[in-house]
């Protein structure tokens, strides 16, 4: 076959792989051949192709990334995986304060003599936990973005390991408190302890994780949430006469008739939150 | 010939051999990919290019067999296109396509009939909204089937048509103009 030949059979190829693409995403005969034409010209630029040794230069770049045997994670269930790949990029600082002031709550209850429902943890709790929920929301992070760039779902999926995470870390440390006190005083009983911060902690990081994907930042859900919290401690702490009585009329976040609403609230904020974090990353694809 | 989720597993057990594979089978449509999408950027194209391979190879622990390869490669490398354009754009600093590579074979003529069009071709893409010129490379250029394109960028196979049809209608106004 000679060269002109072979070049004719090729655009024939072409032309026949083109209108084969258009006529799937044309309503009719007739536009598919108008836009055919469109097609091959745009076609006609070029883009250059990398030369063998080009290749083979990337593909030893590429080595170091390779996984190694050792840490192959065959027929591991892929959720686990990405809690896994979650926990590596959630900021150190968040374990560690956290630890802190729910254990400086701990001893703190241990050592006053109240049996007042508002210990110090449970005053702490809610604000550890909203503080750390806020700060989950953090899309600027460039880990979170090559996380969410290289990973096969979706970032509504991550922010919800995410999510998971930190909140159950702080329910774990809630809980690893409330038991230590339980044990360790004779006057507070684990249950009643346990729900006490479990409602509030709910609803106060729901409501800051909701705040920090609506405004964007992490800051301003931790604060609104921990004014709230704040507010609510310090009326409650009040003198139940004068002027604020009627506030003190009002169910609490901390009273138990309000706990199934709560938890209710809870849920509510949260599917809002990650329904609009997922929302906003599409618009963000459309508009790009 | 091995499929490329055949040779995703085999990266996940660290497999040297399918990583050359899929180097080798993705890297030139990828380069020409991310060429297309960076107004004609060479060296930026390259970067992306590895940028791409480098986040597959650290996102391969979470890739479930046996989906798609395809769409998940251009999905990283759309993403990333994205995001460049997003920090570029928010330093004002994106670039106007440069002079495409020569074609050697042509006489000089023709040659720069060819550029000329290329930068021509390069302009109007780059006057699409972006979200239409990565459908549009994906199914002109690179060839995808409408799924894989719906799946790379996360939107149903009719926004995928419907994007094309406006991309596609909105390049032959273009180009028209221009004539």
């Amino acid at each position: 076959m000679m060269a002109d030949e072979r070049h004719i059979y090729r655009e024939d190829d072409e032309q026949r792989r083109l209108r084969a693409l258009l006529a799937e995403d044309a309503e009719t005969p007739e536009e598919t051949e108008a836009l055919l034409e469109t097609v091959r010209f745009i076609r006609r630029w070029d883009a250059p192709s990398p030369t063998p040794q080009e290749t083979a230069r990337l593909v030893e770049k590429l080595l170091p990334e390779l996984p190694k045997p050792e840490r192959r994670h065959p027929g591991q269930w892929w959720p686990l995986l990405i809690l896994r790949a979650e926990a590596r990029i959630i900021r150190r600082e968040i374990w560690l304060a956290s630890a802190l002031v729910m254990a400086l709550g701990v001893l703190t209850t241990l050592g006053i003599n109240s049996t007042n429902a508002a210990t110090p943890l449970t005053i702490l709790a809610p604000v550890v936990a909203a503080v750390g929920m806020a700060l989950l929301y953090d899309s600027d992070m460039e880990q979170v973005l090559e996380l969410a760039d290289s990973t096969a779902v979706s970032a509504r999926l991550l922010l919800l390991a995410r999510l998971t995470l930190v909140f159950g870390f702080n329910l774990a440390l809630g809980l690893g408190g409330s038991v230590a006190l339980s044990l360790l005083r004779a006057d507070m009983l684990l249950w009643p302890l346990v729900m006490s911060w479990l409602a509030p902690m709910a609803f106060l990081s729901a409501l800051a994780f909701l705040l920090s994907v609506v405004t964007g930042d992490a800051i301003a859900g931790a604060v609104f949430s921990l004014a709230i919290w704040g507010m609510h401690v310090f009326v409650r702490s009040m003198p139940a006469s004068g002027d604020l009585s009627w506030i003190l009329s009002l169910p609490g976040l901390a009273d138990p008739a309000a706990r199934p609403f709560l938890f209710a609230a809870a849920l509510l904020l949260v599917m809002a939150a990650l329904w609009l974090a997922g929302d906003s990353e599409r618009r963000m694809g459309e508009t790009l | 010939m091995q499929r490329d989720e055949d040779l995703a597993r085999g990266l996940q057990q660290g497999h040297r051999g399918d990583l050359v594979e899929l180097v080798e089978r993705h890297h030139s449509p990828l380069l020409g990919y991310l060429y297309r999408m960076t107004g004609g950027d060479r060296s930026l194209a390259e970067d992306l290019a590895q940028e791409t391979f480098v986040r597959v190879l650290r996102g391969i622990a979470s890739y479930r067999y046996p989906r798609p390869f395809k769409p998940w490669l251009y999905s990283i490398a759309t993403n990333l296109a994205r995001d460049y354009y997003k920090q570029a754009d928010q330093r004002h600093t994106i670039s106007m396509p440069e002079d495409p590579p020569p074609d050697e074979s042509a006489a000089p003529e023709e040659r720069l009939i060819d550029d000329m069009q290329a930068q021509q071709i390069a302009l109007a893409l780059m006057n699409l909204p972006a979200h239409q010129r990565e459908a549009v490379i994906l199914r002109y250029y690179q060839e995808l089937s409408l799924a894989e394109i719906a799946e790379a960028l996360a939107i149903p196979v009719g926004t995928v048509k419907s994007r094309l049809s406006l991309g596609i209608s909105r390049l032959r106004e273009l180009v028209l103009e221009r004539e």
